[in-house]
This record gives structure tokens, sequence and C-alpha cells, in this order.
């Protein structure tokens, strides 16, 4: 590794200098429109110079005395070169990029490619799409954005965990969010409590709520398999790059936005109206955004902060957060690019309670539990538990502060137009404090301590920081020969990541107080995790006649929690792509217009993940018992323990006809882990924990169907429906002869790995009924359901009609199941709507009466709309320009068929990123719609 | 020249500053844990070890206490987040909590033996009474294996051994403990008693008397206490259950127990309620369950008097316990008040005194032992059958809520599907897989918390007398082992 650093090193201090002749100007308009293209990339052939045009379309480029060759480039148009000559001003026009597949996508592949020559897929989140949506939460922006990704917000309250799924669940041993990267530097991605955390009922707290999201151009999402290969031993649920931006050439520009609305609780969900009048009350949401960019040829930088404040949908919640992020790019000279960004976020918030908790309210009045059924209520009654539960959670002192600073360093070196080194490096860290404060006062106003009570106020805190750093560095070789092409890339990477955690529970804690130093007691506990993951990578793509390519990638992966006992692994990975629609037979036979673009791409990819660290060593367990270390068995140990791998098989077609109106994508994916590490239990007379062992096999198989239709494309009027349909079969081959395990839920009905189940399948007791509704016999332990949903995608439309754009997203879910808890208490206090009588008489208990509980969680639902309009003239003089007014709601429809939201999960989770299936509905409130009006202008 | 002078400036400048990758470094092996070498190389590492021996017993209480109290007609289990099936005696191998019980069991069994044979070796300050404690714990494990299954695999991934040969393994242990000697008296007179018990279960008769009247001997006021941590836990789940789930009253009792719940309350932040597991108040009961087999009902009578003299010595604790509702979600619906009277059966007579108001001033509760059977009741009692009943009365009372009841039912637990699953040795239809519920307690197992509750009336009838019915039976090899 020392060696990797020396030279990341040596790279970033190794710069040279050339000089320049003479300037070209030009202005570069788009041919179809006539308008004025900025941040086209323009580039003097076989060197490092480049620019890019202004927000006029502008540039001015230095070139030699003899011109030389410049090369225009830009998103979604057609590639250009233009030889210089003796000419100054070179205007130029760009054609539509009928194939669209000149595009360069990084994620996944060490450095820029085109996508013509890849055999993966990526899915691009471009800025307009982002502008559409209102920036609070990287999952809420994601969600239905991804067309082959599932993103379930587990609960309403704000600072919650979600899940993030595309195909499927891969390991039993880790969650299945993706690793994500910002700028090239991996972020914390923790998705689930962490190891040491609060228990407020199931609101489990998220690092991927806070990710800083400001000021972003574009995500790119790679699912698995061979595309995340070079990305090595925790790739195998997919990649998620953010890019930054960094600010376009021309005179500083500032931009100012601002968004105000209501966020108002969601009441399609609620079992009785009441509760809604109860505990909901709209709450205002304000957003004020400030953005300057600009820059000369060489520099550009863009700058973007935000304050951000709500006052949530319900009593108890309220969210302050602030954030900054600025890039910059900067040509050093002729060969080294350099390019930063720096980001910070800071995010405070309060929360309730969820249900799995008796001090979770929602879920009180929700499940008959506490409150009694709230329609037999009299007003009077209604205003008496009105008052009660809103001085309990007046009381309630739930806080989280989390604040975060990431940032990114990134030279480019391009020696020549053929070969370029990249070397990056940056950081992230997160500093979060959850704290929990019950006085004795809220203990006896909620009944759990007798009236006089003194000694029973606690203050528990857990505080968690992480630092990630992040070092790569690559080199790439492309060269085109007469018929054939290369891409050569070879690199190296690590991150270090290092978690540092301590939990302190202060009790007999002083009334009033908010410090644990007012206490009778205190006990600590912490938890420490520091590793380095390395990896060496390499890929050749190697092209013929420019639609031929064939692609291969190895990297080789270590950890330092496992050092030699591991060693180093290896990740394969093996491509072919193959743009049938250039072959001569069908050029010459149908008119590029007609056929824009066929591509036939496969490929096989290994991906994994790395046990916990040290989870190969066998341990001793030191616990504080009653003032004195004790020692118990901890990790029984097992010497072979080896990384989990993916191998995943891909075949795929993307079409474009009608000059790409119509674009359609389709995958078909086949991933198996083996070696898949399962926390199973050994038998019970052996008296240990479990053990992570490499005992399973796992199958995910799907395909992945894309369409995108551009209905009406005219000067005044765009029309395009675009919509995905995705499948997910995932069952557990092989458990190694070990008995299932549990992976989240209750005792009642569990979430369990079974061989031959799904992943997380839902498990408990079948009463089986003959057709007089007698009970003939209860299968125990019976398959109940799949919390996840095997069929999912999205539907989303964007129309505009001259300056006045409307953007609808929405997605959907068929064929899994969620377990409707809250009825289960109901059920208790005789309030059940789920569970017929005849089959209340039989049961011997509760237990004999789960499938009940148990529904279809299908839904859809429609995530955003937004409509915009944009003014084409300036104002005062075009001092303001690009205004800009909108209006969004937020989750404003949900059609659905359970008894309870089937995207939340009040329970479920696992900690520090272990799997979960989610899937049990207990309590919690959903996301709430949200009115927002947006005034955007720059000047 | 001039460039090329830079240049070998710019790489001296790296050559120096690659010494600075020292201060760079992310190859750091940082290993927060404890391995198994590290811990045994620590100074005298069997008291440690002795302590966590000691946290594993408490363990195995909250997997066999609470889930017991629910089988048996103590409580019943009103809320949903404990087990759900033993309130109708649904014992499956398939019950989460047999898999937790089997395995906590083994545990305690396996890090007693862990202590005797690794780690004692490799301490040579291991003291006797360390090595003494070990082998206890080791036999209490076996003891309650005996006593809570018929049949379980004693070893890792052993074949099933029965009952009768789990209670002669405890007891070697036992006599280790006891031929060790040594100054621990209450481990002494533990061991004793442990013993007396072991052998009572057994029908030894005379061996349990024996190791009773030793007991008493040596520590006539024995009490072994397992004890809870209530800042670090584990928590004493009885006590989580009977009162500090707060709103949630999970537990209602036996309404002719009612005065003695909650024998576990909140004692503090830094102080949890201790579980008995032995106290001499058994020796005495099972010296009179001898006399009275021997069918001597004034020595057994008299036997009982002595017992009820230890309960009456052991302490009474008064907190407020005005959460509690009879029930939570329907107040009123259970006997709540002092004036209310309860009847055993529909043919026995009511009896005042037995259910506590709580809503008010501070209840008193007894903590250790306590009883509604006083010296006038015994005077009452004149027939054999009639002193068995009270013993068991008396048996019932005292040991409410430390998991001893279904012993006394005849029932005992399964070996879970985890264990069948995973060891070669036993399948599904080895008979430790099946539960052991005795045919007439097999006929009222859903009606054994039942009773009917007049408010008007201030009436409470229970439908069976669980004791009266266990004496009706008392030839059954499952019940009263000396009959």
């Amino acid at each position: 590794m020392k060696k990797i650093l020396l030279t990341f090193l040596m790279w970033v201090f190794v710069l040279c200098v050339w000089a320049q002749d003479r300037i070209v100007r030009g202005t570069v308009t788009d041919a179809s429109t006539g308008e004025n293209l900025p941040g086209v990339n323009v580039l003097l052939k076989g060197s490092n110079t480049g620019v890019n045009t202004d927000l006029d379309g502008n540039y001015q480029i230095s070139v030699p005395s003899d011109g030389g060759t410049l090369i225009f480039s830009f998103i979604g148009m057609e590639r250009r070169e233009i030889s210089v000559g003796a000419r100054s001003v070179i205007d130029v026009e760009m054609v539509t990029d009928v194939q669209q597949l000149s595009e360069v996508v990084v994620t996944g592949q060490g450095s820029g490619i085109e996508k013509r020559r890849l055999s993966t897929t990526v899915d691009r989140i471009s800025t307009e799409q982002l502008e559409s949506t209102p920036i609070v939460q990287l999952d809420q922006v994601l969600r239905s954005q991804l067309p082959n990704a599932q993103i379930r917000l587990a609960s309403g309250q704000p600072g919650t965990a979600s899940f993030i799924r595309s195909r499927g669940p891969v390991s039993a041993a880790v969650g299945t969010t993706p690793i994500i990267y910002i700028d090239g530097v991996r972020v914390d991605n923790l998705n689930s409590q962490a190891e040491l955390g609060l228990a407020t009922g199931g609101a489990v707290s998220s690092a991927i709520a806070d990710i800083p999201i400001e000021n972003i151009e574009s995500i790119e999402f790679v699912k698995g398999g061979a595309a995340t290969t070079l990305f090595g031993a925790d790739a195998a649920n997919g990649v998620l790059q953010i890019f930054t931006k960094k600010g376009t050439a021309g005179k500083a520009r500032v931009t100012f936005e601002t968004q105000l609305g209501a966020q108002v609780g969601t009441e399609d969900y609620l079992f009785f109206e009441e509760t809604a009048d109860i505990i909901f009350r709209p709450g205002l949401q304000q957003s004020y955004r400030i953005g300057v960019d600009g820059g000369s040829n060489d520099v550009t930088y863009s700058f973007s902060g935000n304050l951000y404040g709500d006052d949530g949908f319900r009593y108890g919640n309220s969210q302050i957060r602030r954030n900054f992020r600025a890039g910059l790019k900067a040509k050093v000279n002729d060969v080294v690019t350099y390019t930063t960004s720096a980001g910070f976020s800071s995010n405070e918030f309060t929360r309730d309670y969820n249900a799995n908790s008796s001090f979770g309210e929602f879920g009180n009045l929700e499940t008959v539990a506490r409150w009694g059924d709230l329609t037999e209520k009299t007003d009077e009654e209604l205003e008496d538990i009105k008052e009660q539960v809103r001085n309990i959670i007046e009381l309630t002192d739930i806080t989280e502060r989390v604040r975060r600073f990431q940032n990114s360093h990134q030279f480019d070196f391009n020696f020549t137009e053929a070969f370029s080194v990249r070397a990056l490096m940056g950081l992230d860290f997160r500093s979060s404090e959850q704290k929990n404060i019950t006085t004795n006062e809220q203990l006896i106003v909620r009944g759990s301590a007798p009236e006089g009570s003194t000694d029973r106020g606690t203050i528990d805190v857990a505080k968690r920081d992480f630092f990630t750093v992040t070092g790569e560095i690559n080199a790439a070789y492309r060269k085109d020969f007469d018929n054939m092409s290369t891409v050569t890339i070879v690199g190296g990477q690590f991150f270090r990541n290092q978690d540092e955690q301590i939990q302190i529970n202060a009790s007999e804690v002083t009334e009033g107080s908010i410090s644990i130093n007012n206490a009778g007691e205190t006990t600590a506990e912490d938890f420490l995790s520091a590793v380095t993951n390395y990896g060496f990578f390499a890929k050749e793509n190697l092209g013929f006649k420019d639609r031929y390519f064939i692609e291969a990638g190895i990297r080789f992966d270590g950890n330092t929690a496992f050092g030699e006992d591991i060693g180093l692994v290896a990740f394969p990975s093996v491509g072919v792509s193959y743009m049938l629609s250039d072959e001569p037979f069908l050029r010459d036979n149908i008119s590029i217009e007609t056929l824009s673009s066929i591509k036939i791409r496969a490929n096989y990819g290994v991906a994994g993940n790395f046990p916990r660290p040290f989870a190969n060593d066998k341990l001793i367990a030191v616990n504080n018992y009653l003032g004195e270390p004790s020692y118990t068995f901890g990790n029984p140990g097992d010497p072979t323990l080896k990384p989990e791998r993916t191998a995943t098989t891909e075949l795929g077609l993307d079409v474009g006809l009608f000059t790409n109106r119509v674009n359609f994508q389709f995958t078909y994916y086949n991933a198996t882990t083996r070696d898949a590490l399962f926390n199973a239990p050994f038998a019970s007379s052996v008296g240990q924990i479990n053990q992570l062992r490499n005992i399973g096999e796992i199958n995910n198989e799907g395909i992945e169907l894309g369409l995108n239709l551009i209905l009406v494309d005219n000067a005044d009027f765009t029309l395009t429906i675009g919509g995905s349909f995705n499948t997910v079969e995932n069952i557990v081959v092989s458990s190694g002869g070990a008995p299932e395990f549990v992976v989240g839920g209750f005792t009642f009905l569990g979430s369990f790995v079974k061989e031959g189940e799904p992943l997380g399948y839902l498990r408990g007791n079948k009463p089986i009924y003959d057709e007089e509704n007698n009970l003939v016999e209860v299968e125990p332990n019976a398959y109940l359901g799949n919390p996840i949903a095997p069929i999912f995608g999205s539907v989303n439309l964007s129309a505009r009609y001259k300056n006045l754009s409307l953007y609808i997203t929405s997605d959907y879910q068929s064929g899994g199941s969620t377990v409707a808890v809250d009825d289960v208490l109901r059920y208790f206090a005789g309030a059940s709507t789920l569970v017929p009588e005849y089959a209340d008489e039989s049961a011997a208990s509760f237990f004999d009466l789960t499938p009940f509980w148990v529904q279809e969680s299908d839904f859809y639902k429609v995530r955003n709309i937004s409509l915009m309009y944009s003014f084409a003239d300036g104002f005062f003089n075009n001092t303001i320009k690009n205004l800009t007014i909108g209006a969004n709601v937020l989750n404003p429809l949900n059609f659905y068929k359970a008894d309870v939201d089937p995207e939340v999960s009040g329970s479920g989770f696992g900690t520090q990123n272990s799997f979960a299936g989610g899937g049990f509905g207990y309590g919690t409130e959903s996301a709430p719609r949200v009115y927002l009006g947006t005034v955007r202008f720059s000047f | 020249m001039k460039f090329i002078n830079i240049k070998y400036l710019l790489f001296g400048i790296l050559a120096i500053s690659a010494f600075g990758c020292d201060l760079l470094d992310p190859t750091e092996v940082v290993n927060p844990n404890l391995t198994e070498e590290t811990v045994l190389n620590t100074p005298n590492p069997t008291s440690p070890l002795v302590n966590g021996v000691r946290r594993q017993a408490a363990i195995l209480t909250n997997a066999h206490v609470p889930i017991s109290e629910i089988a048996s007609d103590n409580y019943d289990n009103t809320q949903t987040f404990y087990n759900q099936n033993m309130d109708d005696l649904v014992i499956r191998p398939t019950d989460a909590d047999m898999n937790t019980l089997n395995q906590q069991v083994a545990r305690l069994r396996e890090l007693a033996m862990y202590g005797l044979q690794t780690v004692v070796p490799q301490d040579p300050d291991a003291t006797a009474e360390q090595i003494a404690e070990l082998h206890f714990w080791k036999g209490y494990a076996f003891m309650l294996s005996s006593e809570l299954f018929s049949s379980l695999p004693i070893e890792p991934e052993g074949e099933a051994v029965s009952s009768s040969v789990i209670a002669d393994s405890a007891l070697k242990e036992m006599n280790i403990v006891i031929s060790q000697g040594g100054s621990q008296t209450d481990l002494m007179a533990s061991a004793q008693l442990a013993s007396a018990r072991i052998h009572r279960a057994q029908g030894n008769k005379m061996e349990a008397v024996d190791f009773a009247q030793s007991a008493i001997n040596t520590s006539p006021d024995l009490i072994l206490y397992i004890e809870f941590d209530q800042q670090n836990g584990p928590l004493n789940t009885m006590q989580t259950a009977l009162v500090d789930r707060g709103t949630f009253d999970d537990f209602q009792v036996l309404p002719r127990m009612d005065f003695l719940d909650p024998k576990y309350y909140f004692r503090g932040a830094n102080q949890a309620s201790p579980v008995a597991v032995l106290k001499i108040e058994e020796a005495h009961l099972i010296i009179a369950e001898a006399l009275l087999s021997d069918q001597d009902l004034t020595a057994g009578i008299s036997k009982l008097r002595d017992v009820i003299n230890v309960v009456d010595s052991r302490p009474v604790e008064s907190f407020s316990n005005q959460q509690q509702d009879r029930t939570q979600r329907s107040p009123g619906s259970r006997p709540d008040s002092t004036d209310i009277e309860v009847a055993a059966s529909p043919t026995d007579s009511l009896r005042s005194g037995l259910v506590l108001y709580r809503k008010g001033d501070p209840i008193s509760v007894p903590t250790v032992s306590g009883t509604s059977v006083d010296n006038d009741y015994l005077d009452n009692v004149t027939t054999l059958d009639g002193a068995l009943e009270t013993l068991y009365l008396i048996r019932q009372e005292v040991f409410i809520g430390e998991g001893r009841r279904i012993m006394d039912m005849g029932v005992k637990f399964v070996i879970g599907e985890i264990e069948y699953l995973s060891n070669p040795n036993i399948d599904p239809s080895d008979p430790g897989v099946s539960p052991v519920i005795p045919s007439f307690i097999d006929n009222v197992r859903t009606e054994l918390d039942d009773f009917t509750y007049d408010p008007e009336a201030r009436e409470a009838v229970i439908l069976h007398d669980l004791n009266r019915i266990l004496v009706e039976n008392k030839t059954s090899p499952y019940v009263l082992p000396f009959e």
C-alpha cells in the first residue's frame, strides 16, 4: 500500500509546462433549434488543451500556429472534429446523437468510456431530472428515478432508513444498499441501525439521509454484476455515484432558489380518521438555496448553499438542514487538470417513537392498544385523548444531530491523447449524536411510572463518528488503429473506514437536566471498526470496426482485517458489445432515422462481500456484570472464512427506433452468490452463538425492461413517456445443511433465511381449515410471503409546452407481501378487521393466525408532480435571467391493497448493515404529502 | 540543464517525502476484539470466567422462568410480547423460546466446562472455591435440564439423554461441590439443597430428606439468588414483564395469588430484583412431603409450620404499583381490590385477603416467599390429601415467579427444532421432541388460568384448583414423586 501512496503522491507532484500560439473563437449552436449550447467541451486534438462553452455558447481556445483539429463534444450530441486551418473564428452546429451511445460513463469503468463500447448498462439521472425534484434526502431523490431499483422509505419521520434494492438481495449477511461515491470518493452508506444506537421503536437512523447532495450534476447507478467488478469486494449490491457541479466558463452567475410549502400527513393508510386529528398537523417546509458559478477557460467553479427547515407533518417532528458544496475545475497546464469538490451538511431533527415500543403514540392510537376504539369516543373523550397524546409527545425529547464533511481531489494527467492518468483522493467524515431525554414527568404521564416517581429519569446518548478516506490512481491508454480500437485501464484503489461509536446511558437523572453529568448512574459501551480495503484492477476494452467490442477486467482485493488469512481475492469480468445496427447490411437497407441503433450485449462478472472484520477469530466476550468483568463465549471463529462471491451473467438488447423516439432496453440477469455468508445457528447443545460461515448459495434471476417513448417532439410541444418493468426471483439455493435463521420481524411472524425460500421470507404458523371453516391442522413455520416484491418498476411522464414543463414520476410493485402488524394489536383489543371469527375461536394462540395478517404489498404510487414555467425573457434589463417558477406535490396519490402502507417498515431492520427484508407495517407514519412552490432565478 | 536540476530536486523531495508515508499508512490493523489466546494469558482469568458463568445463569433464568410462569396457572399472558403458546400449554419444538432455552442451558454447561477444562488448568491462581462454583453451575445446568426436559443432549451434538440420567450427572457435580467442603457455606448448602431437589424429582425419598436436612443444618436461612444487572444487563425479564413495561401489564396473576404479585419490582436504576433459585423453604417442604408420603400427618403438618416460620422471616417490601391495571385494556375486568374474595374452585369457599388494591397507597408484597397458609389454616387440615394439597399450595405460593410450578405439574418442555435440524444424532421423532403433559393437566390446559368474576358481588371463583387435581392424581408417575 505504501507503494501505491508513493506513486500517487508522485503523480500529484509531477507537473509539466507547454506553450500555445494563437486563439480561436466561436459559438456552438444546436442544429435543430438554433439555440446556443453552453457547456460544450472543446478540445484540441492530440493535446490536453480544452475549454467549455459559456452560457451563451461562446468559447475561445489556444491552438498551435498550424491550427490543428478541434473536437466538439456534448452529451446527447454527435461528436464533431473540425480542422482549424488558418481560421480564427469557427462557429459550430451540433446535431443530436441519434444513437446516443457516445455518452461517456465513468462508474464501474475505472476511467471514462463511451457507452457504445460497454457490455453493461448504466442508469443516469440528469440535471434536468434532479431539478424537477425537491432535493432534501438522497433516497427521496432517487425514488422512481432509477428505473431498475426499488427505493422504499421505511418511515415518514426525519432521518430514517430506507430499503434500496435493485436485483434482489445477493447476500444474507449485508444489507442491499449499494456503495455510494461522490466524485470518486466513497461515502458512508450505512442505511440501518448502527451497532450502537438508540432504540426508538423501529425508527432507525440512516447515513443515507444526510449524504451531502447539494449541487449535484448527475447520478450514475450500476446494478451489480460485471459493471461492479472494478469496485471489488463489497460492490455486489451495485454502485451509485454522484457527480457534483464544477461550473461553466463565463462570468459569475448567481442563482437563487426558494421553496416554500407545507407537509401534510397522509391519511390514506390510517385506521382511524381521528388519529390524524390528534397527531397530525400541517408543517411549514422552507428551503433557500444560493448558487454561484462561472470561471475562465482554465478555471471554473460552482458553489451552492442551502438552508432547509421543516416542522414535519406531525407533532414531535422538526428538521433543520444546512448544506453547502463548492466545486472547482482548474486546468493547471496542458497536462494537468485539477478537480475538487467539498461539501458540508448539518442536519438536526426531532423524532417521536415508532410503534415497536409502548411509547409510540401513533401506534398506540392506531392499534387500539392504549386509547381504545377512537370511533366510540365522545367528542369530550377525544379532546381528552388529544390533550394527553400531545402532552406526551411534547414531553418526548428525542433529537439527532449530524454533521458531515466530504471532499474529493482529482488530478487528471493527459500526457497524450492516448495516455492519461487519474489520481484521486478524498474523504467523508460523518459525526452523529442521538439523544433521548426521558423525564420522570414523561414516564408518569405515560403511565409507566407511579405518581411521585423521582428516580426514573434517563438520558441516553449514542454517538458515531465515521471517517472514510479513499485513494485511487489509474492509467488509461486509448488508441484507434485502422479497424481496431483499444482502451486499457489499470489502477489501484484503497479506502479505509474507521467507525467509532459510543453509547452512554444515564439513569436517575435529576429532573430537568439535559446533561448526563446530573445522573445517579451512567454506563457506557463503545464499538470500533477500522478496516482498509485495497485492490488492484485492470480492464481492457477492445473494439473492431467500431461495432464489435470485447472487454475483460479483473480486480484483486484485500482487507486489513483478514490480511493473509484471506489474502487477495480475484473478481474477474468479461463481456461483449455488438452494434448490430452499424452492420452495412442493415445500414444499407434501413435508414438511421428508422432504426437508430441496435446493440446486443452480454457479460459475466463477479463481485463480492468480505465478511465482517475479524469474523474468523475465536473470541471471548467481556461484559460488565454487577460491576466486575465477566467472560463468556464470543464469536466461535472460523479460520476458513472468506468473502462471498456473486457471479452475474447478463444478456441484453438496446434498441432505438425512429430517431430514438422509441427506446427499448432489455436485460436478463442471473446472479448466483456462492460461499454465501450465513449467520446460521449451530445445534443448541453446542452452546455457542451464531458464526458467519461460507455455507450458503443464493440465486437472483430476472429481467429488466425499459421503454421510453417520445410521443410528440416539436418546437412548442414535447411529450415523453417512460417506464420500466423489472422482475427478480430470489431463492436460497442452499443453506449448507444449517437450519433456517431469523433476520427480522417478530417471534410470532418472522423474516427468515431458509433453503428453497426467498431470502427474508415471512414465516409463521399456518392454520388449515376445511370447507366448514373447522380447523384441520396448523402447519408450523410455513411460508407466508415474500417481503421483497418480485415485480417492480416506474412510470414517468414529461411534457413541455413552450416554457411550461410538467414532470410526473411514479412507481409500482407487485407480488410481495407485507405484515399488517397494527391489526395484531387490534386483535388483542378485540378490534381486528382481518381475523375471522371462526379462526379466532379455534386458534390456540394468535401465533396460529399469522396468515390473516400477511397481505399483498402491491402498490402504485405517484411520487412527484412537478410543474415549472421558465420565463424566456429576462427582467430588469436582463439583470434577472432564467426565472423559473414551479410547483411540486410529493406523494400525491397512493393506490395499494394492504391495510398498512406496504412501503413502511416499523420493524425488520438489521443492525450495522446487516441484511433485512422489511415488510412489517407497524405503527409507522408514511412519508407525508408535500406541497411546494418554487422560485428560481439567476443574475 | 536547468530542467534536469529541477527534476533531480523534485525527485529528491519526493524521496524524502516517502519517509512520511508512515504517517499516512492506511493499513494499520486495529482489532478491538479479545481473542481466546489473549484472555487466557491475563492474570487469574478464572475470576471473570466464574462471573461470566453467573451471568449466564441469569440469562438462563430469563430463558426458562417467564415461559414456565405463563405455562403454569400462575400467570395469564394478556399481551403479545411474551410467549403466546404456553398459556394453553402448546409446547412445540418450533417455538423460538424452546430453541433459546435449549441453547442457554447448554451454554451454561459449556461455559462452566470451558472454565474447568481450559481456563483453570492455565490459571495458577484459580482457587478451590472458584473451581467448586464452576462444578456447581455445571451441575445446576444439568439439574435444570433434568427438570425441564424428558430428554436432552448434554454434550455438543450429542445423543438425547433421559431426564434421570441427566439427574445423575447433576448429582455427580453437586457431590464434587459438597465433598470439596471449603469456606463457602452457602455454596455447600446450595449444592445440598440442589441434591435434595434432584433426588426428590427422581423419587429418592430418603436421599432427598437427608440432603434437605443437611442443607438446613448448613444454612438455615439459605437463599441462592440469581442476580441481574439493571445497568448493563441482563435485566430480570420477570421484573420487566411484571412492572417495568409500564403501560403493558403483560402478566396477570391468578386471583388467589394476587397478594404475591409482583414479587419483582423497580428497585432503582442500579439495582434489579434478584430471582431466588434455591431457598431453604424447599428443604422443609421436601421433608414435609416425605413425611406426608409416609402417612405421618402430624409430623407433616408440623413441618409445614416450619415452612411458615421461614416464610414469615422473609422480607416484605412496600412500593407503589399504581401503574398496574387488572387489566390494562379492560380495567376492572379482574379482581383489583382488597374487598374482593376468591374461591380456589367452584367447590371451595371464598377467602378474603388475597387481593390487593394498587391504585392507592404503596402495596406490601413478599419478595422472597409468601403464603396465604398460616397456622390457623393448618389447624383445619385434617387429611393426608388435604395436607398434600396445602403443601402444593404453599409450594405454588412460595415459588411464584421462580419458574417452578410446571415442574410440580409434571410438564416437560421439548428439544427445539434447531437442535434436531443441526444435530445428526437427533431427529424429529426423538421422544424429547414431544412435550410431556400429564393427561389430567392436558384435560384442563386451556382453562388453567380461567375464573369467573362478579364485580358487583365482589367475588371471583377460579375454575380449577390445580393443587387438588395434582393430589387427586398423586399416583401418576409425572407428579408427587414420593407417592
